[in-house]
């Protein structure tokens, strides 16, 4: 294209007007709230609650915003603080005292939730010194997924839902075969979906009730992570090292790892893969002293510097109600938190037996949360690291753990 | 420019100074965007991550008045002097990697030399390719199961080890990467280095009875100083500031962490896992003074074994 040189500095000016335009957003009638969430597998469900809500709201148009879960709390932070967040947005229960000591959360008083209609754990949660933060969504559990093709091979009995963790270290031996490079289970090196769920099971806990104490130096507690270093000084799981190279889910699918412990959230995306379909079961998780599961979930949570605040919390108990719970159970992707809706998430899934996770609501225990928990699972992390790698025993590590933790418990 | 220019202009001095300011102005005209830029873009921020540093993050923009405590902690913090060793023994392995550049450049030097552009291309794909697609690519290559390297290594009988996880590799691998990642580059500069040198010395020494080595040891080093000294200051500042190698191809949980881990990776795990914004300053603060304090010994050292004049 040739532009005639006197002809520059208009297009400057029009460059310009064109930047400054941008910087606002067209004026709308009416009220827009923004509703931001993580989950893009979701989306569709998302789309279609929002016009449901537009449809019975006049007036309301609601814009919807996915981050990807790996930069969704600093996205959601940084705008928060920058005064440019959203007015609903997706938290789950371990960022949500950290959001609601900041005092960035609206409290939820509207009598549109019907708070008698979610489990109490699962509500509780959500709830902070009496107030509720977080309209409840969906929840969560833990359960033992098996490679059917693994246990064919070595003639091992598939996995039943009143294991033990005696039945399982059995089996695990029974499947192990060093030639054939084949191990039993995976002693992931992950909080929610392995080794919290043992320390719950040994009677430990990893932080107390109250919030101001780590139970790392619990000998309970770290009986839950020897269950996972025994497995791997006996052979029957890949090392920590391995397990970097290959991720255990990927060992898992392809034949070489019999066992997995992996959450809910992982059935939808196998089911939709025939030849996993075909290939996988799950069970509940091995019961140790006590049969217990991790249980997560996530809120519509308000934002305190909303504008339309009446019509944000509005449109979050509308997130929350049976009416929606069902449009989230249809997607099939997560179990939806108002009470008897999962029966169609677990109908969406007949060759699974799904029931399990929901079963398993019953023993859960909630995923330990306080306002610094973002903080001490990174030092959690960095020292169990070690223990896993098997350079040091959890009974030296724990008490050194448990010292680092509480120290930063102080600042709750 | 010569000092006495002043003094010899004296008697139209004052038609002179205004035509100057007048050219100042216009330069400071030319020059006031990409300095308002400057301002809002670096040095704000730089003034304000220094003001950061004193405090602790308390979350949402709330934070607390600490005053050196986050350098007091630096020093002590055996996870930070980790960090520290890392990233020097890092950026010592890929200086390694200049000398290599000209042993390449030298060679593509070469006249009559087929293929020369195809070879040139070659060596520059990596500089170009971005460095989160390169990492990913060696990660599979390092891998200690299905990895090409320990494939190509059975083939002669050596077991290879789980490059990225085992902790008397793992820094090894980042310098290979490293090294591979800014050859390129550094070829170029040198084959640009290379062409400046006239041709008449190199017959004058041929004449001399100099043979190809001698020429590249008396003739080519001392000659590309410059370059060379250029190149291990820019290699040393980016080296010092590497994070994306330990952010994509080692990562959090990886039993080899404490001898990857850089100091840009520890200010990432600070600020952005732990979210304290305040100490995570106080290292960013620190990386900088660093560099700094490296590239002026730089600066110092080559003025005794670089030439600048042929």
């Amino acid at each position: 294209m040739n532009i005639p040189a006197r002809s520059i500095p208009a297009l400057g000016v029009v460059a310009v007007a064109l930047a400054l335009g941008g910087c606002s957003t067209p004026e709308e009638s009416g009220t827009t709230l923004r509703y931001a969430f993580w989950d893009e597998s979701q989306k569709a469900a998302m789309e279609q609650l929002a016009r449901n809500f537009e449809d019975d709201n006049p007036g309301v148009s609601i814009e919807i915003e996915a981050t990807p879960f790996a930069e969704y709390f600093t996205k959601l932070e940084t705008s928060i603080t920058g005064g440019s967040g959203p007015d609903v947005f997706w938290i789950n229960a371990s960022q949500l005292p950290r959001y609601a000591e900041a005092g960035v959360l609206a409290p939820i008083e509207t009598d549109d939730v019907s708070w008698e209609a979610y489990p109490e754990a699962i509500e509780k949660m959500f709830l902070v010194d009496g107030t509720h933060y977080g309209v409840p969504r969906d929840v969560d559990t833990i359960g033992l997924w098996y490679n059917k093709a693994v246990f064919d091979a070595a003639g091992v009995a598939y996995p039943t839902s009143d294991w033990t963790w005696e039945d399982l270290k059995q089996s695990a031996t029974a499947l192990t075969d060093p030639e054939a490079g084949v191990y039993g289970i995976a002693a992931n090196f992950d909080s929610q979906q392995s080794y919290y769920n043992t320390i719950f099971q040994a009677g430990g806990y990893v932080v107390s009730d109250d919030g101001s104490e780590s139970g790392f130096d619990d000998p309970a507690t770290q009986q839950g992570i020897t269950f996972w270093t025994d497995l791997i000084d006996a052979g029957l799981s890949p090392t920590l090292s391995q397990m970097t190279e290959i991720e255990p889910f990927d060992m898992f699918l392809s034949n070489t790892v019999g066992m997995l412990y992996a959450g809910s959230w992982n059935a939808r995306w196998m089911y939709d893969d025939e030849a996993i379909r075909a290939n996988v079961g799950v069970v509940e998780l091995p019961a140790g002293k006590v049969e217990a599961t991790v249980l997560h979930g996530l809120a519509n949570a308000v934002s305190s510097a909303s504008s339309n605040a009446a019509l944000a919390e509005k449109f979050a108990a509308y997130l929350g109600s049976a009416e929606a719970a069902e449009f989230i159970a249809s997607e099939g992707v997560v179990i939806p938190a108002y009470e008897g809706s999962a029966d169609q998430w677990v109908a969406s899934m007949p060759d699974f037996d799904v029931q399990v996770f929901v079963d398993a609501l019953e023993f859960g225990v909630p995923w330990p949360s306080t306002p610094t928990t973002a903080t001490w699972e990174v030092v959690e992390v960095d020292m169990l690291r070690p223990v896993w790698a098997r350079e040091i025993s959890i009974q030296v590590q724990g008490p050194k753990l448990a010292e680092a933790v509480d120290e930063i418990l102080v600042g709750d | 420019m010569r000092s006495s220019s002043a003094t010899e202009m004296s008697p139209r001095r004052r038609g002179i100074s205004r035509a100057r300011a007048r050219e100042t102005l216009t330069g400071l005209a030319f020059i006031a965007p990409l300095l308002a830029g400057l301002a809002i873009f670096d040095l704000g921020p730089l003034v304000a991550t220094i003001g950061e540093s004193f405090t602790r993050s308390l979350g949402f923009g709330r934070s607390e008045w600490v005053g050196i405590a986050a350098y007091l902690d630096f020093f002590v913090d055996p996870v930070a002097l980790g960090a520290i060793v890392n990233t020097l023994l890092y950026s010592l392995g890929v200086l390694l990697g200049i000398p290599l550049a000209l042993l390449f450049a030298e060679a593509l030097n070469r006249k009559g030399l087929r293929g020369r552009g195809i070879y040139r291309t070659l060596y520059f794909v990596p500089v170009i390719t971005m460095t989160v697609a390169a990492a990913m690519v060696w990660k599979w290559i390092f891998n200690g199961e299905y990895g090409i390297l320990n494939a190509a290594l059975a083939v002669v009988g050596i077991d290879g080890p789980y490059w990225l996880t085992d902790r008397a590799t793992v820094m090894l691998a980042m310098v290979i990467v490293g090294v591979w990642m800014s050859l390129g580059y550094n070829i170029v500069i040198y084959l640009a280095g290379l062409q400046a040198i006239p041709t008449d010395v190199y017959e004058a020494a041929e004449l001399d009875g100099a043979g190809w080595i001698r020429r590249f040891v008396s003739l080519t080093v001392p000659m590309v100083s410059p370059t060379t000294a250029f190149l291990s200051v820019t290699t040393m500042i980016s080296s010092l500031q590497m994070f994306d190698l330990v952010y994509i191809m080692i990562g959090p949980t990886n039993p080899a962490i404490d001898s990857a881990r850089t100091i840009v990776y520890m200010f990432y795990e600070t600020g952005f896992i732990k979210q304290d914004r305040g100490h995570a300053a106080a290292i960013a603060v620190m990386v900088m003074l660093f560099i700094l304090v490296i590239a002026l010994i730089q600066v110092r050292l080559q003025r005794r074994w670089t030439h600048y004049e042929v």
